[in-house]
């Protein structure tokens, strides 16, 4: 019975964030290098979005846990 | 339920080694190399961020049951979370053009802000809270066990980057006067 308490607890946390974490290791992993014959200026402008996007989200998610009680 | 711990530690691990083989981008241009160092950094953000998230997830399903642990674990969740904050910050500041910004010192501040083992190391009270709780951290522990090598990865592709314009005859910089005229440049 103990035992399926613990993987009702567990289950949850894995399919959330499991594949956050598959995809954090990809990304740390491949990086984004420049695309064949992306341009410098394009390439620049594609990643300061995605900085944007994982500023934003990572702020986001840090805001949560400040403001919980 | 083994294979299942077994399988997130090793993803866990796997972040520790993938951060060392971050692909450079080939252009000589310092705005891509500074493009590319600073989304590093933000890398590093999210996924403290996306941690932290499941840690804190984890600490509140064991509010009830392990109170102790929560009033112990959850302050120091929240001082992570300010601290990458103040990383944040500091990345869009350097995006911005700021050469003063020292994001790379705030994403080692992290790093340095607690020590992992606080997070689980506890005489909890039921033996089921102990599986919880390092479940819930294994992401959050893998980020910050990754922040030293990601750190060594960024400041290895700078000096790179400065021996490949030495080796034109450009005159050498540190990689700190590096990132300074990169900044400069995306002003």
């Amino acid at each position: 019975m103990e035992y399926v308490a613990l993987i009702a607890a567990i289950l949850p946390l894995i399919s959330k964030y499991g594949p956050t974490l598959v995809g954090n290791v990809n990304e740390l992993i491949k990086g984004n290098p420049q695309k064949q014959g992306e341009k410098d200026d394009q390439y620049i402008a594609r990643i300061n979005s995605l900085i944007d996007v994982k500023l934003a989200d990572a702020e986001a998610k840090d805001a949560t846990i400040e403001n919980q009680t | 339920m083994k294979k299942l711990l077994t399988l997130i530690l090793v993803l866990a691990m796997s972040i520790t080694w993938g951060s060392g083989c971050r692909t450079s981008p080939q252009s000589t241009n310092p705005k891509v190399a500074f493009a590319a160092t600073l989304l590093g950094g933000a890398d590093v953000v999210d996924s403290v961020a996306n941690g932290l998230a499941a840690a804190n997830e984890a600490v509140t399903q064991l509010r009830a049951t392990e109170p102790d642990y929560y009033a112990k674990v959850h302050p120091l969740l929240v001082k992570l979370a300010k601290l990458n904050d103040k990383a944040i910050a500091a990345i869009r500041k350097a995006k911005a053009g700021d050469s003063s910004a020292n994001w790379e010192g705030a994403i080692s501040d992290i790093a340095s802000g607690i020590s992992p083992s606080d997070l689980t190391t506890f005489g909890f009270k039921n033996p089921n809270s102990a599986a919880v709780a390092q479940v819930g951290m294994a992401t959050l522990v893998a980020a910050l066990n990754a922040i030293p090598k990601v750190r060594s990865a960024i400041d290895g592709a700078n000096v790179a980057f400065v021996q490949h314009q030495t080796h034109y005859r450009v005159s050498p910089k540190t990689a700190a006067a590096f990132i300074a005229d990169a900044a400069k440049a995306g002003e």
